[in-house]
Order: C-alpha cells, then structure tokens, then sequence
C-alpha cells in the first residue's frame, strides 16, 4: 500500500512540476504581452513602487531617527495614559440594591458606608476553622510551612484593607495581591494533595468576594451592592483559570506518555496527587502503587485514558473558547469606542481656529487607525510580562538542573538589549512616518472627492491623480520601511538568541549521553520533576524549558517593536485630546433660559492671528421684537460678528452680555441652543430633506417642520421632489440648488424657534419675489425674536429697525434706514446710492 | 444554505437581512445592487486574479521563495533532533540509515561510527547553517522563526486594511525569510498601489451626476480600505492552495519514505480537506453577508465623520455637537456590532472544525501511540511522525479554509468592482475642439435627471465670442442646469449643444474642458496656499498673472495684508476668510485660466456692490475675446449683458438684449426687473 502511494505521490509531484513550469512560462509570456500593451500611465503605475527594498520618501515627510522624540519612558507614559480609557472596562460599576446601577465607573474600594468587613471575617474563618477541625494538616515540614504565613498575610490584609484607608490602604491591597498569587501557585503546583489548594482557593475567593459584593446597614435597613462590567477582570479572572488548569493537566499528559505509556513507569507523585486521576486509572484496571513496570496491554489501555483526558478537556473547554473570543473583542471595542467618542467629542469642541487648518482626512485617520491602537494596548502589557515572567521561570527552573545552561540563558539579555537600543527609535520614527503619510493619503482622497465640480471643472483630474499616486506610493514607502525594520529585528533577535540555544541545547544532550547528575534534584523536586540524573525526560524537559526562554526573548522584542507603533498611534490621539479647547463653560457659567431685555456687544475686538484685528470696538445693542441688519464691504467682519456672539470664538477684548450678563457665564450649549442661524454656505447633510430641517431638533414634530417649510417657501419645491420631504439628499445636497439649499437652510434655523435668529446672506442667491415672500413670512414669524440679518440687498435692508455699516472691523454708521440716509456723505448713503444706480442702469 | 445562523428562526433571519439592505442604501446611493451569489463571487474572483499577469516577475519570485521556505526546512528540520536524542541522549550508535528519508542517509552514513562529540559537532555545524539561512534549526516553538510584521490593530474592518495593504509572511527566518518578506510585501503593495490608481481614476471620471449622489466618506472607505481585500484573492486561491497541496505532497513523501509502514497517518490527515469542507460550505452565504454588513457599516460612519470634520463651521454654528457625536457613537457602535457577528461566525466555525480537527488528531495519536507501545517505532519516532501530522495537518487545515476566507475578502472585492463598472464620463466623439472663434449655439436642448426629474426642455439660444450673455430667472428655472450642458457636466438628453458647429457628444472632454471655464455657486477652496489655489487650472501661471487676476477679482490688496500673502495655507475648512473672500478667489481662479467661455455661476452674490461694479467693469473687459456667460439675479450685474436669456421651469422664456426684453410690455423679464427695483425702491 505504501509503495502504491509513494508512486502516486510522484506522479502528483511531477505532474505539479510540470504544471507549475507550464504555468510560469504562461505567466512570463502572457504577462509580459499585457503589460506591453498597457498605457503609460498604468505602466507608470506598475513600477510605482520598487520590486524590493526602499523606496523614496520626500525629505519634508521624512525623519531620521535623531528625531525621535520619545523614548522608553515616554513609551511607557503613553501606555498609561490609555488607562483612563481601559479603567472602566476594569473596574465596573456598581448595582447599588434600590438604586440601580452607577452611571459613573467603581473606582472606590469604600463609599457612602458601604463596606466589605464581611470579607474579612469570611476569609479569618475560612483561615482558622479548616486549622481547628483537622481538615487542612498544620505541619512543620518545608512546602506547607511556607503557606501559614502567605495565608495569614493574605488575612491580615485583608483586615488592614477594610479599617485603614489612603495610602496605607494601596499599600495593603499590594501585599494582598501578591501573597495571594504566591499562595495559590505555592498550593497548587508545589504542595502535594488536594486539601492545601482548596484550602488556599477558600480564603482568596472570600476576598474577591468583597471585591464583587458590598453591604451597608443604613436607617432603611440593609443594602447590599455588586460590582458589575468590570469585564476584563472577569475575562482574565476565567482566562486565567483555564491556563492554570490547562497547565496543569500538560505537565500530567506529557508525563502520562512519555514515562507511563512509553516506558511504562509509574505515575510520578504530582500526577498522582490529582484526585480524579487515580480514581480515573482505578476503573480503568490500572493498578495504582507499588508495581514498578506496566505491561503491554496496560500500557495500550493507558492509551485511551490519554486519549480521553484530551479529548474531554477540549469538549468542556469548547463553550468557553467559544465565549472568551467574542467577549475579549466586544471588551476591546468598548475601549475603543469610549476613545474614538473622546476624540470626536473633543474634536467638535476645538475652536474653529483649529479646523482652519487641519485637513479632513487627518481626523478620518486617527479616529479610525490611531485610536484603534488602545485596544491592543492591554494585549502587549499582558504579553510583555508574560514573557517576562516566562523568562524567569525557565531560567529559574533550567538553572537547577544546571547553572551553567541557566547563565547561558539569562546572557541572551545582553546582546538583545544593545540590539533593542538600536531598533526601537527607528521603529518609532517610521511608525510616526507610516501613520503621517498614510493621513496625508487619507485627506488626498477626501478632498479631490470633496473638490470634484473644481477639479472637472478645471480639467485638473490628471494633476490630481498624480498627486494621489504619488501620495499612495510614499504612504506605501513608508509602511514598508515601518514593517521591513520589524522583521530584520526579530531575525537577528532570532540569530542571536540561536546561537546561545544551540550551545546549551548540544551540552545538555552530551551530559544526557554521559548521564550526568543533574545539580539540585532535591529543589527539583519542589517543582513535581523528579530528575537526578541527565535523562531523555530531563533533556526533553529542559530543552523545552530553555526553548521558552529563549522564544520569550524574541517575543519581547517583537512585542516592544509592535508597542513602539502603538504608542505612536496613541501620540497621535493624544496630541489632540492635549489641545485645550480655548473656548469652555466657564464654572460658574449658568444656563441660558430666555432674553428678556437685551444683547449688547460693549467696545468688542476681536483678532484671528495676533496683529491683524478683525474687529475692533464694537458697540451696539439689540432687543427682541427687532430686525438688526449689518452691512458693509466684503471682508469687513460681519459674519465675525455673528460668529461671536455664538462664541464659535473668545473675544480679544470687550463684552458681549445677554441680559447684562457676560456670554462667556452663560453655558456654551445652551447659549447656542438659544441661536439659530442661517448660513452664508449653506450646509446641507447626507439624509432626508426632514431631517436636514431637524438637524439640531430632532425631535420637532410635523407641524413644526410643515410651518418652517411654510416659512422658508420651500413648498413649491419640496413637493416637485420625488420622494417630498423624505427625499434623500446626496453629500453636500447635491440635487437641489443653491436658491433650494438656502431656503432649506432657513427652515432649518425657522424650525429651532429659538429667541434669536441670525441670516447671513440668507437670499443672496434667491430671486426678487422669493425673497420677498420668505422676507415677510420671516418678519411675521420672528414679532419677537432678536433678528440679525446680514445681506447687501437693500430691500431687505431697509426694513431694518437698526442698521449697522461695518467697515474694516468698526461700526461706522449706525440706525435706521432713514437717519443713516440722512448723513450727508455718509458711508451707507453711497453703499445705497451704488446699488440703486446699478439696479438703475438694469431698469 | 442557512441564511443567518443555523439556530436563528426564519423571521429574524428575514429581518437581519433588511436591516443589511438598509445599511446597505445608507452607505452608498450607487451601490444599491449588493447582493452576491455564487455565480458573481466566483466571477470576481477571476476578474481579481487577473492582476497577476501584470506581475510576473515578483510573482514568480514570491512563488519561488515560498516554495523554498517550506520545502527545504520540511525535509530538513525533524532529523536533527532524532540524531540528537536517539544517538547522543539514548546513546544508541548509528548503525544504519533506514530511518532516515534518501536525502540524508548521506550524510546519516557519513556519521556512522563517530563519536558522540563528533555527531554534535556536525550537528551543530548544520543547526548554524540552518538559522544563518532559514531561521530555523528544529521544528516548533523557538527553534524556528517566521518573518512577519503585523501591527496592532482594531476590531472592525476599516481598521484593519492596514495590515492588509501591506500582508507580508514567511514561513522561514533567516536570510531566505527576510528576502521573502519583502519581495511579497512590495508585491502586496503594488498590487494595492494599482489598484487604488485605478479605482480613484476610475471614480474621477464619474459624471457630475454620479458624484454628486457619492458619499465622500463611501469613496474614502473604497480606496483605503476596500481594496487591500484584492492581494487576497490570489494570495489565497494559488499561493495558499498551490503551496498545501505542495507542502501535503512533500511531507507526505519524506513521511512515506521513512516510514513505508505507516502510511495511515496520510490518510488520517488527508481527511480534515473533505471534513473541513463539508463545514464550511454551509457557511459561506453567512459570512459574505456579514462582511458586507460590517464594510456597509464602517462606509457610514467613515462618511459621518467626514461630514462633521468638513462642515465644522456649520456643526458648531448650528450647536450641532451633541447631536454629531451622538450619531457617531451610534454608528461607530453598529459598525463594531456589525464586526462581532463576522467575529460569531468565524468562531462558530473556527470551533466547529476544530473539533474535527481534535477527532483526526486523536485518531492518529491513537495508532502512533499503539505502535510505539508495540515496539514497531522509537519513541524519537513518535515526535517525528507527529511532527509530520502537524505538518499536513497544515496545509489541509489552509486548503478547506480557501473557500470561506474568500467570502470574506470578496465583499471588498465587490465593492471595488462595483464602482469600476458604473458608467464614467466617456468620450463619445474623438473630434478635438480646435480654438473657438464662433461660439455655442444650442438646439432644442433638454435635460431629464436619472431620477426622472425634468430639469430644461426645448432651449434654443445662440451665445457668441464677444459677448456678454446672462442666464436670468427665479430660483429652480434650470439656469444651473443649463448651463452645465455647455462643459457637458451634464449631457443633453435630447437636442443638441453645438460648439463652433460642432456637437459637444462628439468632442473630446479634454478638448472641451480646457476651453471652457466654470466658476461655481458654491465657492471651494482647496487645502493649498492661496497662490496653488488660484493656479488650480493653470498650473504654470507665473505669479505676476496671478497677481494680475487677484486684482481683476479685487482680492489682491487682502490677500498681501495676510501675514503669509499668497502662500497662506488655506484649510478646506478654513474660516479666516469670508464667503466673499472664497468667492473673488474662485473668480480669480476662473480668469486665470484664460479660456475662450468664461461661465460664472452667480460671482456676485456675496459681493458688497463696490465690489460687485469693479468686477463688472473687469468682466467686460474679458469678454472682448470671450464668450462669458453670468449666472445672476442682480440687475446690476444682468444689466452688463448683451444679451439676456430668461427661464422659467425650465424653458426659454424670453431672450434678447436688456432693451428689447424691457421694451416688452408683460414680458416676463420686465415683470421680474420691476419686482426687483419695486422692492428695493
């Protein structure tokens, strides 16, 4: 049989030979013919980017890696800084009984005369009584002597933890923590028996149960309340239970195996001291204690008892393996999201000084590909020092087999960290590079979308595509040079620490050839192997210790290369969540309710960039039930105005009060949510013609999106639409016109129905009856609103019952339209003049 | 094939489904025809792969190298460690090479009879040449490397396209790793690079209709993020398939020739290829539906988040920040559910054939075992042998999973594909345009929307090189519309738009385009100084012409009082500048490219009238040598024009010059003007 499938194997072998050179010539020939025949702009295309090796970055995207600016401690700082994000994810919140679940995250051990004292009392309990009734041995011999005193810190604690609180407190939990780990692997790995581990397993799962669950005994009786959501405790908690098992189970398969079914031998005594496996061999017929060697038909027995543990293992694991994967992915989402909503959040709160000059496609990027980054932030820290703790361990446990392999081990440290020193700023500065770059492609391609009437318009297509290719091939060039400098470091890690693994890999098959004594059996014995002399076990055991070690090295370095990115993306996050917002709620700024007397702007000057005043001194008032319309030359600050009074922007000096209260006291949200405004660009969103009405009330019923339709005159076209209010617009509104945008604009300011309404160049682009109709439907429906009206027609500007004519940033004439007509010379006289004369020469 | 999950009833399954639809719409208004059989995914799959021919070199050198980095480690790597422990630890001497496949037994029997040091040596010998060249000495945990550099990422699908558009694998280390890594990285990348070229270009040249209808943050998505799905569909369909079957086959061989006996561990693991494909196949209508869910899903709040950052001004001014933020944290939640149900899937399936993995395992854990109880193999024999189950295990396990990561990967496939077959602007006619001396002329012209629309219907006008022509009438007449026919932004359905004589459908766009200028309504400006904004359409404008029509458009004197001058970066965003500002800088932008028709979409609105007459004066000034045709509702900017045409719904109401049209008694014209003067009276 095998003979037959050797051959076949060698006609498969030789007929895929032959079809892969079949298929390569193909390739060449046909290939070469289509890339012939392509234009020279695909060709270009082709060899964009290089067969192998770097490619150019331009010098001004470029850095070197003198410029880092990070470092191994600034690394670390940004890992940190993500904890605020992950914090809620660790500590949950709290179900109060009666009061439901805290919106705000569990950050207190101890709050409004909730405690946890019965957790100490439990575990004192759980500590004494197994002691007194004889169910948990006292004895003086080496292991179990160790566990009193880890027991017994683990309780006082605990105590310390309940009664003492600040610092103190910390310091408690810290000693709590880490006598608790040490007791449980002290109990469960190097103590024989069952009775210490669920000895030990009772005082710590008390304990965490006054982590989980508080009671109070207040006048209303007793109260209790739960932690809830601390999802990644709960998830590591599960997680590491199953390692832990897993673990265990590994060391009894691999010796159930090797010594039993291999070369039928006992059991060793760790095996053994798992209850379920003596009475599993019990009922297979294996006879457990004192005969040395197995027969042939107990040893195939031993097979199916292998067979069966694996087996059963995987199928009790199978829900959970199923369970932990969606649940770690929805935890890190949360994190994530709770991040991008930071930034987003903050991004809308940033003066629009800021967006002037940032780019669309920059903020696509870091919300999405940068942000992203804090999920895995977690994931290193938990690999980092995994690895770490896998180091040590092995390094511990080869060293008592033999010091010298051990030393062989610990001194891969210092070459890998030289050759760290060298990578890591490297890895930093192209990470930075890569994630730059790729923005920068991010907003080409936004902005030639955004852009596309100009870009036809001006038969630029050509031009702009060129400048996405060569955006897309530096964006490429650099996460190359970012993933190349990855995996030249770990092949060299992966060289050096080859060499060391090498050499104590062949000594220690020699000393196995020689049966050497192993060096300190007797603690060997402490860990559950038993190795006194250099056997196949004791090689294959060490090789596989030293082979953890030896990977773990080249992990970390892996790892630290991988979190060199990630703290580079979160550099990027931050850099924008450190950008105070220079306009925020004062705190003592009170809400906005209603204008009852005024708005005065008082000696008001304003700048954008220092030196160049955009407004300057000034003054006027206006109350509900008037129409205030400003006037003047193009680029003389009229929107400005209106722009501060919304407080888009701070004042440079002077006061803007509503009701004799400064706007800056007032809450930003609800002084806003008191203006509407119509804008000069009229912005229209990628939804229904109702819901770009009720773009900032969402909520407004039907009567009030049909009245502000009304008002706006938008009837008549509203109706011509296919699908009337409930058309979809594309971006940007493209299927209406500009005249329809406008009117839309107006109804969505109308609908607000807020106590003041700003138009800015509402009818510009509206002919003469239009505007008519929606000017005095606007003065009927606004009797006793504050208006501002900013536009050069004079017909509407005359209706105006105060006049402001700005010019380069002052008020030069002000009234109404007849006292300002009046003044011989007078600016807005000429304003008027010029545009009745060329309204004339059109009559 | 089970619609959603198995478990999931009818009706749910139903009702997931039209929320997909709807997900669907929201994310793109031209993509409306998503659903994918398998008639369609196997077509895809064959357009994509046909991007290799076009790579013949790397490919065959990714080929090559791949092939190398499994094939000689395969047959080298499991025989150290038997010599090390059945030779050195158990001290058994070399008698015979019998054990050990044909390729070794030369230099098995060159170590016969050497001492122990001297089979270390050589070994170690062997162990450094090894790593020097593939990274690897023995097989498993540390003892070999791969090369690979995946970087942290997220946990939807947009996020993760990075470590997509730039895939990278070796299955070595050492120097043959890192040679592979980077030619498949560069491969990776300039498949990718191809592609978005192509996609971009391709969605370029859509109509101003179809552009319009486009999300921005849906082309974004498309781009950056869709088209990394490509290199998979080949990388997977032959790299993947091509080197299991290869791989099976090898191991297979070295198995059978070391150990003729026991060909049933072959068999055992040739086995997971059917059982694994029985699983998936019930799988893969899910898992395309998903992954067109949460791509569907990403597009929208991509588009949301491009929609708040680009209209900042507005958001803030409306006090809309709540209500963005509030919407992005809803759609960014979708788009993350819409991940976990792909992340449901794969686990629900991962675990599924996992457990027949665990049966097969089992299987041949079973007979080994036997075997090594019995005495027919060494137990260095066992780790070898289950060494090799692995090994197919491998390749089997990739092969029954081609067909299911497709499905995957075919949904960005098809949203690429999508675009590229939608309909671009084309050139009808291959007729250059030479320089215009007449001017337009157009005939019975009309113009229905794809919705259905009707926008103009039977417009005849004459406009000449010389003259000043006014579009005029109320909002919503088709002036817009009209006058888009001209640069064929949009084409006529019916009549006819004739140049000098000539119809547009017959011209070239480019030769069309580069004669005709359009100042838009709504001003853009593009993030770039100020100078590079205004050399848009004439990039080799020296900068004394700049400055030229920076005063023509009466920008020059503010432009030189900003700090920067010309060379301030304009955000495209930016509100330093006033509307009217943006405006004098499109028209500035418009002059400069010195075309024989000048169109100018209501260029005085925002313009104080001071402003509005020096442009006026300057307009006449251009139309010596031009046609320039005004969009406007001033009178004092219509009252420049030599000849007026008046719409109204649509049609041609009247047209001649100011003064035959007023001298009409109840013109429409007339009518208008006077309601006009009346109210501004």
């Amino acid at each position: 049989m095998a003979a037959t499938l050797t051959f076949s194997l060698y006609i498969a072998l030789a007929l895929i030979a032959m079809f892969a050179s079949v298929g390569f010539v193909l390739l060449w020939i046909v290939g070469r013919r289509k890339i012939s025949r392509l234009e020279t702009h695909e060709r270009k295309r082709l060899r964009a980017i290089p067969f192998m090796g770097d490619g150019p970055i331009p010098p001004d995207r470029d850095r070197a890696p003198s410029e880092d600016a990070a470092s191994f401690s600034v690394v670390l700082r940004l890992f940190f800084r993500a904890w605020p994000y992950i914090k809620p994810q660790v500590f949950g919140r709290w179900y109060a009984s009666g009061e439901g679940l805290a919106t705000d995250f569990a950050d207190d051990l101890r709050r409004d005369g909730y405690s946890f004292w019965y957790a100490a009392v439990l575990a004192t309990a759980a500590a004494i009584i197994p002691l007194v009734t004889g169910s948990m041995p006292l004895s003086t011999e080496l292991p179990l002597i160790l566990l009193y005193p880890l027991v017994a810190a683990m309780v006082l604690a605990a105590w310390a933890v309940t009664l003492r609180a600040g610092g103190s407190q910390t310091l408690s939990v810290a000693v709590l923590v880490a006598a608790g780990v040490l007791a449980n692997i002290l109990a469960t790995l190097v103590i024989d028996g069952i009775a210490d581990g669920l000895y030990t397993a009772g005082v710590t799962l008390s304990l965490m149960l006054g982590w989980l669950l508080q009671v109070r005994i207040s006048e209303s009786g007793f109260q209790f309340r739960i932690r809830l959501h601390a999802h990644l405790i709960y998830y590591y908690f599960v997680d590491f239970l199953q390692r832990f098992i897993n673990f265990v189970l590994g060391l009894v398969m691999v010796d159930l195996l090797n010594q039993t079914i291999f070369q039928a031998q006992l059991l060793s005594d760790l095996t053994m001291s798992l209850p379920i496996l003596p009475w599993l061999a019990e009922s297979l017929g294996y006879p457990l204690g004192a005969i040395a060697q197995l027969s042939e038909a107990q040893r195939l027995d031993m097979i199916w008892l292998y067979v069966g543990i694996l087996v059963g293992a995987w199928v009790l694991q199978f829900p959970l393996n199923f369970f932990k994967g969606i649940y770690m992915v929805w935890i890190l989402q949360r994190i994530n999201q709770d991040l991008r909503l930071a930034l987003v959040e903050r991004w809308h709160r940033l003066s629009l000084n800021y967006h002037s000059d940032h780019r669309v496609g920059d903020s696509i990027y870091r919300i999405y590909q940068d942000s992203a980054q804090v999920t895995a932030v977690i994931q290193r820290l938990v690999a980092v020092v995994q690895a770490l703790m896998t180091y040590f361990t092995c390094v511990f446990l080869v060293s008592l087999l033999s010091p010298w392999i051990g030393l062989i081990a610990i001194s891969v440290v210092i070459p890998g960290l030289l050759w760290a020193r060298w990578a890591m700023p490297r890895m930093r500065v192209r990470s930075l590079i890569a994630r730059a770059t790729n923005s920068d492609l991010t907003s080409r391609i936004q902005e030639a979308f955004n852009a596309f009437r100009i870009i036809k318009a001006n038969s630029a297509s050509t031009r702009v595509q060129d400048l996405l290719e060569q955006d897309s091939a530096v964006a490429f060039n650099a996460a190359y040079r970012a993933r190349s400098i990855v995996a030249f470091v770990t092949i060299i890690m992966f060289t050096i620490a080859s060499a060391f693994l090498i050499g104590g890999e062949f000594t220690m098959a020699w000393w196995a050839n020689q049966s050497n004594p192993t060096w300190a059996s007797e603690l060997m014995a402490l860990v559950g192997v038993s190795f006194v002399v250099w056997n196949l076990a004791a090689f294959n055991w060490t090789k596989g210790e030293f082979d953890q070690a030896s990977g773990s090295v080249r992990w970390l370095m892996r790892q630290w290369l991988q979190a060199q990115d990630l703290a580079m993306g979160l550099q990027r996050v931050f850099n924008i969540l450190d950008i105070e917002p220079d306009i925020e709620d004062d705190a003592e700024a009170v809400p906005l309710d209603a204008i009852h007397d005024e708005i005065r702007f008082d000696r008001v000057s304003f700048n954008y960039e220092p030196g160049r005043p955009v407004l300057s001194d000034v003054s006027f008032t206006a109350k509900p039930g008037t129409v205030t319309a400003i006037v003047g030359p193009t680029g003389s600050g009229k929107t400005t105005v209106m722009s501060l009074l919304l407080r888009l922007y701070d004042l440079a000096s002077g006061a803007i009060t509503i009701d004799e209260r400064p706007i800056n006291q007032y809450q930003i949200q609800s002084l806003r949510e008191k203006i509407a405004i119509a804008l000069q660009e009229n912005v229209l969103f990628a939804s229904s013609v109702r819901d770009n009405i009720r773009y900032v009330v969402p909520d407004a019923d039907e009567d009030a999106v049909r009245n502000a339709v009304r008002v706006a005159c938008m009837d008549d076209y509203v109706d011509e639409l296919p699908f009337g209010l409930d058309t979809i617009l594309g971006d940007r509104g493209g299927k209406l016109s500009t005249g329809q945008r406008q009117r839309l604009s107006i109804a969505r300011a109308v609908v607000r129905d807020t106590p003041i309404l700003i138009l800015d160049e509402p009818t510009a682009a509206l002919d003469a009856a239009t505007e008519h109709r929606v000017m005095s439907n606007l003065a009927e429906w606004g009797q006793d609103r504050v208006i501002f009206l900013i536009t050069h027609r004079i017909s509407t500007i005359r209706r105006a019952d105060n006049i402001l004519y700005l010019d380069e940033g002052q008020i030069i004439e002000n009234g109404d339209h007849a006292t300002l007509m009046s003044i011989e010379g007078g600016r807005y006289r000429a304003f008027v003049d010029a545009e009745s004369n060329l309204s004339a020469t059109g009559g | 094939m089970s619609e959603n999950s198995p478990a999931s009833t009818n009706t749910e399954a139903q009702s997931q489904r039209q929320r997909d639809l709807a997900l669907d719409a929201e994310a793109s208004r031209l993509d409306t025809h998503t659903d994918i059989g398998l008639r369609e995914t196997l077509r895809y799959m064959r357009r994509a792969m046909g991007l290799i021919w076009l790579f013949p070199g790397a490919f065959s050198a990714r080929a090559f190298l791949l092939f190398g980095s499994l094939a000689i480690p395969i047959t080298i790597l499991p025989w150290p460690l038997k010599i090390v422990i059945d030779h050195v630890v158990l001290g058994a001497p070399i008698e015979n090479a019998t054990g050990y496949p044909f390729y070794l037994r030369p230099f098995v029997e060159a170590l016969h009879g050497s001492t122990v040091p001297e089979i270390l040596f050589a070994l170690v010998g062997l162990a450094l040449v090894m790593v020097l060249l593939f990274g690897a000495f023995q097989q498993g945990g540390a003892t070999s490397d791969q090369t690979d550099a995946f970087l942290d990422q997220g946990h939807d699908t947009a996020t993760q396209s990075e470590n997509q558009a730039n895939w990278s694998f070796s299955y070595a280390g050492g120097l043959w790793g890192y040679l592979d890594f980077i030619i498949t990285m560069r491969l990776t990348q300039r498949v990718n690079h191809l592609l978005r070229a192509r996609l971009f270009e391709r969605m370029q040249s859509f109509s101003m209709t179809t552009l319009e209808e486009q999300r921005i943050g849906d082309a974004v998505y498309r781009v950056m993020y869709d088209t990394p799905s490509f290199t998979y569909v080949f990388y997977d369909v032959i790299f993947r398939t091509g080197m299991s079957i290869v791989t099976f086959i090898m191991a297979a061989f070295a198995l059978l020739s070391a150990y003729p006996t026991s060909p049933e561990v072959a068999l055992i693991a040739i086995l997971i290829v059917p059982t694994y494909f029985l699983i998936s196949v019930p799988f893969s209508r899910t898992f395309r539906r998903r992954g067109q869910a949460s791509r569907a899903a990403g597009t929208v709040v991509t588009s949301t988040i491009e929609e708040g950052m680009d209209n900042v001004l507005a958001v803030q001014s409306l006090g809309g920040n709540e209500r963005e933020k509030e919407k992005f944290a809803t759609e960014s939640n979708a788009s993350f559910k819409n991940y976990r149900r792909i992340v449901w899937a794969n686990l629900y399936y991962g675990n599924l054939t996992e457990f027949a993995y665990q049966f097969l395992r089992v299987a041949a854990i079973v007979f080994v075992a036997t075997k090594v109880v019995k005495g027919e193999l060494s137990i260095g024999d066992y780790g070898v042998v289950f060494f090799y189950f692995a090994f197919l295990a491998g390749p089997a396990y990739f092969i029954s999973r081609v067909w299911i990561d497709m499905q995957q990967h075919i949904t960005g496939v098809r949203r690429v594909f999508a675009m590229m077959d939608l309909p671009v602007e084309q050139d009808q006619g291959d007729r250059e345009l030479p320089r215009i001396e007449n001017g337009i002329a157009i005939r019975d012209a009309g113009f229905v929307y794809p919705d259905g629309r009707r926008a103009l219907r039977n417009i005849s006008l004459d406009a000449n090189v010389g003259q000043i022509v006014a579009f005029v009438g109320p909002t919503g007449a088709g002036k817009t519309s009209l006058a888009y026919l001209i640069p064929r932004f949009h084409t006529a359905t019916e009549g006819q738009v004739l140049i000098d004589g000539i119809d547009v459908q017959d011209l070239t766009m480019d030769s069309l385009r580069a004669q005709i200028t359009y100042v838009f309504q709504e001003t853009q400006l593009l993030a770039d100084s100020i100078a590079d904004n205004i050399r848009f359409g004439n990039p080799e404008a020296s900068m004394e012409d700049v400055e030229n029509v920076a005063r023509t458009a009466g920008i020059h004197e503010f432009i030189i009082s900003l700090p920067d001058g010309y060379d301030t970066k304009l955000g495209t965003t930016s509100s330093k500048i006033s509307v009217g500002q943006k405006q004098r800088i499109a028209i500035a932008r418009g002059l400069l490219r010195d075309s024989r028709i000048l169109i100018l979409d209501e260029p005085t609105s925002a313009l104080d009238p001071e402003t509005e007459e020096y442009l006026v004066q300057a307009l006449h000034e251009a139309a010596k040598n031009r046609l320039v045709i005004i969009i406007a509702h001033r009178l004092s900017t219509i009252a420049q024009a030599d000849h007026i045409v008046f719409l109204e719904d649509g049609q041609v109401g009247e047209q001649g010059s100011p003064r035959e049209l007023m001298a009409k008694p109840d013109g429409s014209y007339r009518t208008f003007v006077e309601l006009q003067t009346t109210s501004e009276e």
